[in-house]
């Protein structure tokens, strides 16, 4: 598991020489580039974690890394690494633990996650492999433009947008699923490829495949994925976004997005519908809808709406509602709920004080039944240029109304965060966070350091 | 006569449907409205230049001044046009440009949007032509003529190459900088930011996220910051109810084998103390039917009982045959009144 912490060592190593290198000249042509030396940024996060509640403590440290590794824009090669490690400082694994947590299912004290770690090869000049790719991706990778977000260790490559032909791009991958929390990537395996075509500017339409295989508790779900998504804008303010994914022959889902967005107004109107046009049962992991811990995910017809209006740079108001209807009242149950979600929250900027920033959220979650809302307040202000300090109050009603079991949950969470820039790219994070609820009472204090490389 | 609720659910969502398909030519409809001037004649530029005019004379303030400015009057213009315009039809003269006495592009708006600054005599001054940013060449033969752009890619495209602060947001902007987040990035935002984002990254490639941030910031925010909201009594007790509510809001952060890992090694609160034997609550909490399916989440199988504590061998108990005969006597039960057959668990 911890295979990666010397390259992040080495990395880390890395950039303490980086440090002394010159930043190319600004004026330089961007062909000449090449051969300047290799700009390394990204973050690296310490962060220590102390919980209490009556009679029991818990200690944590957490390590975080975010580094990339030359300019795409610029250099042929550049590397992408993004990885964490927590190591449990207390050691306290009774089941009674009231802090236990996913780390605590595993055997060691320490823990480590790689979310990616990537070589590319870029389309700049001096590709040996011509102007035909304008990216080739090795090694563990995360995919955003796949109809589902996923996770892979393999090859992508991606063409250069044709000149004629409407601006067509092609993109294959291949690889395994990488599964965070699971033990084995036994039998995981993934496939896809996908075009791209956009005839101007403003238009995009993408074709998508997907092939997943994935064993899971000796069983196999192989799934095929179709995916086809237009992306439009209208002007600089209207922007539509449209998706269908079929799962094998069976349509899964739709989703329509409109949003008005005139930005000289500080302005903008948010509507999205989305629909489960089919009941999904256990799929790969991939394509799941969480059907393993809470049973069949019902089909769905869903429509929101959210507005944010500015006012003068100094008031801003947002407002939403979101409803959900089954497309089978009848499926109604534990885990399928039609619910109407509403929430507001006006955020003030620059009063009273030039620096004071005050917000208020309200959420109010109805579910047939079973009701959550939530008020939260915060107040942030900005002591002196390399101090800014929050302070704020939330409030969390958690409401089960299950027959002869209705049980309220009241939490009142009251919070104090300081942030001190100790240089440019060296910061210092704190923040105590206090617990009231009704059975129990928690005590959090966060301490991080932030380095900025 | 009453609708049905299903009729009503259509009706509802065909309203729905129907504002979804008016809202994008309701909107530009609105913002044409808003943005357009009056109306009138649109000055000829590329007219004006190829009569040997410059742009300064003008356009005074382009060289010292941070707005270029326009005319005050068309004084300047009636030294050609008076002789000009006799020649015209009346909608093509200068007075076709003036509104109530006053040149109609002193109605323009001279500002740039909120944040934005803009200073034409620096530029000016770092040998920047005017025609470097308005140069786009419209149309052909009488019709052509200068489009006034200035968009965000034209400024980048000299600021990334030619500056020694080309990617420092703070040269444009009053209020952002490279390593602050900008003002609209509130505890608010933070929170409700999704309702953009999915959609802007996955379309179109260049979105507003995408000028400060790239994809690796999602994944350290959904893998690494916990929303504010995700408490010690959320991990206890609210996450349950919210993942029952709406699990696809879940999706955004985790998938399946997050859920499975603690879930197959961790003992919900509820199943502590009595929970078990010797009271074995949790008979109670099953075979109440309203609980649902919860305990499905872990147990994916009906589990097989060993029978409750066997009746006593006295007559008085063998011959009961009904809860009723049992209550009779048991009018308080340990373990709560499950209201089924007693006979089923105590044989």
């Amino acid at each position: 598991m911890f295979e990666f912490l010397p390259t992040i060592v080495a990395l880390v190593l890395f950039q303490g020489t980086g440090d002394n290198k010159q930043e190319p000249p600004p004026e330089e042509p961007k062909a000449e580039a090449i051969g300047t030396p290799y700009e390394v940024t990204g973050d690296l996060e310490f962060r220590y974690i102390g919980r209490w509640t009556d009679g029991w403590h818990d200690h944590d440290l957490f390590g975080y890394t975010r580094v990339d590794i030359g300019d795409p824009h610029e250099k042929l090669f550049t590397a992408h690494f993004e990885g964490s490690a927590a190591v449990d400082l207390d050691r306290n694994r009774s089941a009674d633990n009231p802090f236990l947590s996913i780390e605590d299912t595993y055997n060691g004290d320490v823990t480590g996650r790689l979310y990616a770690a990537h070589l590319d090869l870029n389309s700049v000049e001096g590709n040996p492999v011509g102007d035909a790719f304008q990216l080739v991706r090795l090694g563990r990778q995360i995919l955003y433009q796949t109809p589902e977000t996923l996770f892979v260790d393999g090859l992508l490559v991606r063409t250069v947008p044709a000149e004629s032909a409407l601006g067509l791009t092609a993109e294959a991958m291949v690889g395994v699923p990488n599964h965070l929390f699971e033990s084995s990537s036994k039998g995981d395996t993934t496939y896809g490829a996908a075009v791209t075509v956009q005839p101007w500017l403003a238009t995009e339409v993408r074709f998508d495949y997907l092939h997943v295989d994935d064993e899971y508790l000796g069983t196999t779900d192989r799934n095929d994925l179709f995916g086809a998504r237009w992306t439009e804008r209208f002007g600089q303010s209207v922007y539509l976004a449209a998706h269908m994914n079929m799962l094998e022959s069976d349509p899964r889902d739709l989703g329509v997005h409109l949003s008005w967005t005139p930005v000289d107004d500080d302005l903008s109107i948010v509507t999205r519908y989305t629909a489960l046009l089919s009941d999904q049962t256990r799929r790969s992991i991939d394509l799941d809808y969480f059907t393993t811990v809470m049973g069949t995910y019902y089909s769905y017809h869903q429509y929101e709406l959210f507005v944010h209006k500015g006012f003068a740079d100094q008031l801003s108001l947002d407002g939403g509602v979101q409803f959900r209807e089954l497309a089978t009242s009848a499926n109604q149950g534990t885990f399928n709920h039609e619910f109407r979600r509403y929430y507001f929250g006006p955020t003030l900027s620059g009063w009273p004080g030039e620096s004071t920033e005050l917000s208020l959220l309200a959420e109010y979650w109805d579910a047939s039944g079973d009701k959550f809302s939530t008020l939260s307040f915060d107040v942030s202000q900005t002591l002196a240029e390399s101090w800014k300090c929050s302070i704020g109050t939330s409030f969390d009603l958690f409401r089960y109304d299950a027959l002869l079991a209705q049980e309220d949950e009241n939490v009142y969470v009251y919070y104090a965060r300081l942030r001190h820039d100790l240089s440019d790219s060296v910061q210092l994070r704190a923040r105590f966070e206090f617990e009231d609820g009704e059975r129990e009472d928690f005590g959090t204090f966060r301490l991080s350091f932030v380095k900025r490389l | 006569m009453a609708s049905s609720p299903t009729s009503g659910r259509r009706k509802r969502r065909l309203a729905l449907v129907f504002l979804a398909v008016a809202y994008v030519p309701a909107c530009q409809a609105v913002y044409w409205l808003l943005s357009s001037g009056p109306s009138g004649p649109t000055f000829p530029h590329a007219t004006h230049i190829e009569q040997g005019l410059e742009c300064t004379q003008c356009h005074p303030g382009a060289e010292e001044k941070a707005r270029a400015g326009f005319p005050e009057n068309t004084n300047a213009c009636m030294l050609c046009h008076t002789e000009i315009d006799a020649k015209k039809p009346p909608e093509e003269r200068i007075s076709a440009f003036l509104v109530d006495g006053k040149p109609r592009w002193l109605l323009r708006p001279d500002h740039y949007a909120g944040d934005v600054r803009f200073d034409h005599s620096k530029h000016y001054d770092a040998d920047v032509e005017c025609e470097s940013c308005h140069i786009s060449q419209v149309g052909e033969g009488e019709g052509k003529d200068i489009r006034i752009h200035g968009g965000k890619r034209e400024c980048l495209a000299c600021h990334e190459t030619k500056t020694k602060r080309g990617k420092d947001c703070s040269v444009c902007h009053k209020r952002m900088r490279k390593d602050e987040p900008p003002p609209s990035h509130s505890a608010t935002w933070i929170v409700l930011h999704g309702r953009f984002s999915r959609e802007q990254i996955a379309g179109l490639g260049q979105t507003t996220c995408a000028q400060c941030h790239n994809e690796s910031t999602c994944t350290h925010c959904h893998h690494e910051q916990k929303p504010s909201s995700h408490t010690n009594m959320w991990r206890r007790r609210g996450h349950g109810l919210a993942a029952s509510i709406d699990r696809s809001k879940c999706a955004t952060c985790h998938r399946p084998d997050f859920c499975n890992r603690c879930h197959s090694s961790t003992r919900p609160m509820s199943h502590r103390g009595a929970f078990g034997a010797p009271l074995n609550r949790h008979c109670v909490t099953c075979h109440l039917p309203p609980i649902g399916l919860s305990c499905s989440t872990c147990h994916r199988s009906l589990p097989v009982h060993p029978a409750g504590p066997p009746r006593p061998g006295n007559a008085a108990h063998q011959t009961a045959s009904s809860p009723t005969d049992c209550l009779n006597c048991h009018l308080v039960l340990k373990h709560g009144n499950p209201g089924g057959n007693c006979l089923q668990c105590h044989r």
